[in-house]
């Protein structure tokens, strides 16, 4: 197992690096910075290019950049905040889209889980059919849709008399559990994720349904639930692992659309500002993210599927 | 018991700002604009005969209303409203003429020959500035229009002095106008009256007294048609019928006729309604545009019941007369513009101008069944009045597609905007 | 349960109180990434600036210089120097007293190359500033001023928080500015919007300014209407309509000197003959493109119509498209379907605008399939503000450009169609426009200017450097509840001081 864990690790390692060199590559041989942006650029770009750091090559900047990280400094930002360190702009709205991230996957597991146990070996099904119907819409539809019909719908009853003004109303002066709420379950349902969930659990449920060990428990008279859920497991995983990507994907989306603060704004505001340092600290968590999620995805797949452990 | 009921009673006292609620007498007869929406039919008698003269009249075109219209009395509403939309134009004519001859003199630069200084004296006449004479004086010897100046300058008429020259052609177009025969003068408007050949250009003035003559010509045609001597035969519009009151600031018979006896000008009658009164509204704005916004939604307020009652008391097709003809819309407009004239009557801007922006439909941008001549005519006036000689420019410029009459005081503010931009390097940006 | 179920759902729904009576909150596109005079980029940044600091003079409602810390000034006769004296008594946000030295550290600060501000090109014509005592300041300059007082408008920083004239972008004043303006920023929030609170002792009506970042214009206007916002900077025009109609609102217009225009690159081969410009400029239906999007008035020229200098006499150019493939055939293009090159290839234009201009996406789809029918393909290019500096500003790497210019009430045209002009990045070049332009500069008659600038409008609609388009008809929307609003064009808030909530 330890050796999986290494070589497993080291992969990761280097999918990371690979992914962040690229997106450094992208960001550096991409035309224009942040100077083109400032409305004297010409004048000022000589000393601006000097103390940014942007007259250097690609690889020399690169080579100062990894060297920072390995310092634990993130850089500082340029445009979008001048002169904040990356990290203290970036490090709520990562939680926040985090912790939003996670509530969405653990929503999509299990619902998904949940609705497949049921639907998973019917032929024809509702709910099968309502899960790949909410799927089929893009994701800022679903999310501009759901805002719109509730504020209009609590705009109707605040101007009927009914409802006095709620704080999450249109635009919020905090964080509300309705708003918080709702950006999860868009993000659950519309990222596809809910949908991916709900087929690869049903598929492994029709397939396990017909398993031999299975028919064996049923027939010694056991649940079958436990069994059901032991090798489910792993499924479930790596579903989780390859829907992280998406679901930090689709959190720009949402943040933006119901006017939630998180990384997903930032970096959407930081990228029309061509701000580098700020885009790349977000694209070493969210790969970051990636990787781990999918390392461990893996892991506990092996862990948890005795052919796996023993071939390993 | 009582005692709580009475003080209760006398506890209740109402602040100019907040609106009083209609009278129930008065509730349900919203003058002209109720009597077309709850008896249509009667409405369709009045206009069935002179059906096109009704819709120009409407579409605020009145060139086609004075064409259309043969009956006199009805005719003579839009002559009348010709007469104060050039009213309204001397208005801004005058303080651009005098603003830019003052300060141009002041800064250096004022041509020295030439009809520059002749035609500062005849603005000045006309707009029964002191300042006539001394620019009558200043002028150079053997200009143009020199015996003009020289009745200006002895405190008579120009208009006694015919002569050959450009302006004295033009002053004895003048002269025709005053009678009524204005069509000469509006063409003539709309081209320069004196050019002279500068360095490298050529120099435009403009007639800066048409307005006047036109306004005076046109107020001599109404009071023909209407049989009298002068525009108080307007009472003549206050016999009871609709027709003298169908799209008119003065709901009913007798606001019209109250006021004619007492009114200074023509252009001021429909301020001061019976119905208005009973309402409340706030009309001491002074020169604040903050209360004369607030005017504006007390009344919008009033104006919304009244629309209400009516869609709910008259049939389909009074309903349909109410919203396709913006009936409601319509008296809130003129009733607006006559506010606003007043305001700046007495010496109120920047109240008039708020109240105008607000009488403004911004959906529609040219003169039409929403938007009057005099309104923008008047916003113009209001603007320069408060400093804003450029965005007098942007009120005139609709008017000037409708109007090439316009074009000459168009002119006159273009120089003043320019004179006072001058030695200013400007600045631009791309889309913001 | 219940017990426990209702509360639960009572805090859920978030059943709070709205914000406090005197609070203006207001949208924009983007929050300012950073709130600092010497390093504004963007409108936003410029407005919040408005209410944080002053400058030495700023607009009086006339839209004429007036002193704001200045008290009074004397320019020397020789136009080459001025005194101004600052007013008694005013402070800096953080207690200190504003004096000359905080004039002089700015002008010098902001001229530093050092700091690489953005804002250095605006005091570039002083050669000296000096602080005579603590509130008499005197200026020098390069070359003879007419008048001074309307280039000092920038804003003034406090000396006593920098040292000697080093300003950077990451010093704590980034985070904590000190200005001496009505209100001060009391927080920078992490959903981007910025929380500005009143000075004590100030008698501005508002209590509180909040700036909220709202990124879809089309969700502002919602927002106002729904009382979520008490003012918003420019209503889209497709939004006027509800807005005019809704009684808790009212429209503000602005008075902007700005007109679209579809920009010819001069040197591109296809662009370079004028048979081929005159062919485009009657083949676009201008009144198609422009009535989805809102009303204005279709020009003719590189001035409003409104404008003193636009030239009514020039007539508008015709939607011919026969005329045009008349004119495509003369300068040697074949049509078989497609318009060809006399090179034989398809004739193909890249159209580039920028993707902050509101409706731009809308015209430039529109265009495209107005062309496309009628044989020309277009390639739409939607730039990012970033791009657009790079490809169209420096690289002149397009064909055509659709933008808008905006002029403030000078009307100065000379940037834009000089051939020594800092913005004529589509390189025309006309020796009699130059001629022209340059004796309009320097006329100190109005007569003559107004008559040399509508010949310019006249040669430069006959040279087709461009296809006018229109003006859009700008409003501002501010709820009723907020009183004696008067809406700065440019700036919006210079005169926030009168308004009361």
């Amino acid at each position: 197992m330890t050796r999986v864990v290494v070589t497993r690790g080291a992969w990761a390692a280097l999918t990371l690096l690979g992914a962040v060199g690229f997106s450094f590559a992208l960001v550096v041989w991409a035309p224009g910075d942040p100077i083109d942006l400032l409305p004297n650029a010409d004048a000022v770009r000589p000393t601006l290019e000097a103390r940014w750091r942007l007259d250097q090559s690609p690889l020399q900047r690169m080579a100062s950049w990894w060297r920072l990280l390995l310092a634990g400094d993130l850089g500082t930002s340029l445009s979008y905040r001048p002169g904040a360190p990356v990290w203290e702009v970036i490090r709520q709205p990562v939680v926040a889209t985090g912790l939003r991230v996670l509530a969405a996957l653990a929503v999509a597991i299990t619902t998904g889980s949940v609705l497949a146990l049921r639907t998973g070996g019917q032929r024809r099904s509702r709910t099968r059919l309502l899960v790949q119907l909410a799927s089929l819409a893009p994701l800022f539809l679903l999310a501009h849709g759901a805002v719109a019909v509730l504020n209009e719908g609590a705009f109707a009853l605040m101007q009927a008399g009914w409802m006095g003004r709620p704080g999450w109303f249109a635009l919020p002066d905090q964080a509300s559990l309705l708003r918080s709420s709702l950006a999860i379950g868009l993000l659950a349902v519309g990222s596809s994720s809910l949908h991916e969930v709900h087929a690869e659990i049903e598929h492994a449920v029709a397939h396990l349904q017909e398993s031999p060990f299975v028919d064996a428990a049923r027939a010694r008279g056991e649940a079958t639930w436990p069994l059901l859920l032991r090798h489910l497991l792993p499924t479930a995983c790596s579903v989780a692992a390859s829907r992280v990507g998406w679901l930090l994907g689709g959190s720009v989306v949402v943040e933006k659309l119901l006017l939630l603060p998180g990384a997903g704004a930032v970096l959407w505001n930081a990228a029309l500002l061509r701000d580098y340092e700020v885009v790349l600290g977000l694209t070493l968590v969210a790969a970051t993210a990636v990787v781990v999620a999918r390392l461990l995805a893996d892991l506990a797949r092996v862990w948890l599927d005795p052919r796996l452990r023993a071939s390993a | 018991m009582t005692l709580l009921l009475l003080c209760l009673a006398c506890g209740d006292d109402a602040s100019t700002s907040q609106p009083l609620p209609t009278p129930p007498a008065a509730q349900g007869s919203y003058g002209w604009v109720g009597e077309v929406a709850l008896s249509p039919s009667e409405f369709g008698a009045t206009i069935a005969a002179e059906r096109r003269g009704w819709t120009a009249l409407h579409a605020h075109d009145y060139r086609t209303a004075t064409a259309s219209f043969t009956e006199p009395t009805h005719r003579a509403r839009p002559e009348l409203s010709m007469a104060l939309l050039h009213h309204d134009l001397a208005l801004v004519g005058d303080e651009a003429a005098s603003r830019l001859f003052d300060e141009w003199a002041e800064r250096g630069g004022l041509p020295e020959h030439g009809a520059a200084r002749a035609v500062a004296a005849l603005a000045a006449w006309c707009s029964g500035s002191d300042q006539a004479a001394q620019w009558a004086a200043e002028a150079p010897e053997g200009i143009v229009g020199a015996s003009a100046l020289a009745a200006i300058a002895e405190g008579t008429s120009p208009l006694e002095a015919p002569t050959d020259d450009a302006i004295g052609q033009r002053l004895a177009l003048h002269v025709a106008a005053r009678r009524g025969e204005v069509e000469t003068l509006e063409a003539a408007q709309g081209l320069p009256m004196v050019t002279e050949e500068a360095h490298g250009f050529t120099r435009a003035f403009y007639d800066p007294c048409a307005h006047h003559a036109l306004a005076a010509g046109w107020e001599a045609r109404a009071a023909r048609s209407l049989d009298a001597s002068s525009w108080r035969g307007m009472r003549a519009w206050g016999d009871g019928g609709l027709s003298g009151r169908l799209f008119s600031p003065w709901l009913d018979a007798s606001d019209l006729l109250a006021e004619v006896e007492r009114a200074e000008h023509a252009g001021l009658v429909g301020v001061q309604g019976e119905r208005l009164d009973a309402l409340g509204l706030p009309l001491a704005t002074g020169d604040d545009p903050q209360l004369a916004r607030e005017l504006v939604r007390s009344l919008d307020g009033h104006l919304d019941t009244w629309r209400a009652d009516l869609l709910q008391r008259s049939n389909a097709e009074g309903g349909a007369l109410l919203n396709s003809l913006g009936l409601v819309e319509r008296f809130r407009q003129e009733w607006l513009v006559v506010f606003a004239r007043h305001a700046l009557h007495q010496g109120h801007p920047r109240a008039a101008l708020a109240v105008l922006q607000q009488a403004r439909d911004v959906g529609e941008p040219e003169v039409g069944p929403a938007n009057s001549p005099s309104l923008f005519a008047l916003t113009a006036a209001a603007e320069i009045r408060s400093g804003h000689t450029r965005q007098a420019l942007d009120a005139l410029e609709p008017l000037s597609r409708s109007f090439t009459a316009v074009r000459g005081v168009q002119e006159l503010v273009g120089d003043l905007a320019v004179l006072q931009g001058l030695d200013r390097q400007g600045d631009s940006k791309e889309s913001q | 349960m219940k017990r426990v179920l209702l509360p639960l759902l009572v805090g859920a729904l978030g059943l709070a109180a709205t914000a406090s009576a005197g609070t203006l909150r207001y949208a924009e596109d983007r929050a300012p990434g950073i709130v600092h005079p010497l390093f504004t980029t963007s409108m936003s940044e410029a407005r919040a600036n408005e209410l944080l600091f002053e400058g030495l003079f700023s607009d009086d409602l006339q839209l004429r210089s007036a002193p704001r810390l200045a008290e009074s000034y004397e320019v020397a006769p020789d136009r080459l120097s001025m005194t101004i004296t600052l007013r008694n008594g005013v402070t800096w946000h953080d207690g200190q007293p504003l004096t000359a030295d905080d004039v002089v550290f700015t002008i010098e600060a902001m001229a530093s190359p050092r700091n690489a501000s953005t804002e250095a090109g605006r005091v570039g014509w002083i050669a000296s500033a000096q602080a005579l005592d603590t509130r008499t300041v005197s200026l020098t300059f390069r070359a003879a001023e007419a008048a001074p007082q309307d280039k000092l408008y920038f804003k003034i920083l406090p000396a006593h928080l920098f040292e000697g004239t080093k300003v950077e972008r990451s010093g704590s004043f980034r985070t904590r500015p000190v200005g001496s303006g009505a209100w001060r920023l009391t927080s920078f929030n992490d959903d981007a919007s910025i929380t500005m609170s009143k000075v004590e002792g100030s008698d501005a009506g508002l209590d509180e300014v909040v700036l909220r970042e709202v990124s879809d214009k089309n969700y502002q206007a919602k927002l106002l209407l729904y009382e979520s916002l008490e003012a918003l900077v420019r209503v889209l025009p497709r939004d006027l309509a509800t807005l005019q109609n809704d009684r808790k609102v009212e429209l503000y217009p602005y008075q902007t000197n700005s007109w679209w225009y579809l920009g010819f690159h001069q040197d591109k081969p296809a662009l370079k003959k004028p048979e081929v410009r005159q062919a485009l400029t009657h083949m676009v239906d201008v009144d198609q493109l422009l009535a989805p999007i809102g009303t204005g008035d279709v020009l003719t020229g590189p001035f409003v119509r409104s404008s003193p200098f636009y030239n009514h006499d020039v007539p508008r150019a015709p939607h011919d498209p026969d005329k045009a493939a008349e004119l495509l055939t003369a300068a040697g293009y074949t049509f078989n379907g497609r318009w060809l090159g006399p090179d034989g290839k398809e004739l193909t234009l890249r159209v580039a605008t920028v993707s902050n201009l509101e409706t731009a996406q809308d015209v430039l789809i529109n265009l495209q399939s107005q062309l496309q029918s009628r044989g020309i393909t277009v390639t739409p290019e939607f730039l990012t503000p970033a791009e657009w500096k790079q490809k169209v500003w420096r690289e002149h790497d397009f064909d055509i450009v659709l933008s808008q210019w905006s002029f403030d009430r000078n009307e100065d045209i000379y940037e834009q169609f000089h051939s020594q002009g800092a913005r004529n990045f589509l390189g025309y070049r006309s020796p009699e426009v130059d001629r022209l332009l340059d004796e309009a500069r320097t006329s100190s008659d109005p007569q003559e200017k107004k008559a040399l600038l509508r010949q310019v409008h006249a040669a430069v609609a006959a040279d087709h450097p461009m296809i006018f388009l229109w003006t859009l008809d700008s409003y501002a929307a501010m709820s009723t509840k907020v009183k004696r609003v008067v809406v700065h064009p440019f700036y919006f808030f210079t005169w926030a001081g009168d308004w009361a909530l």
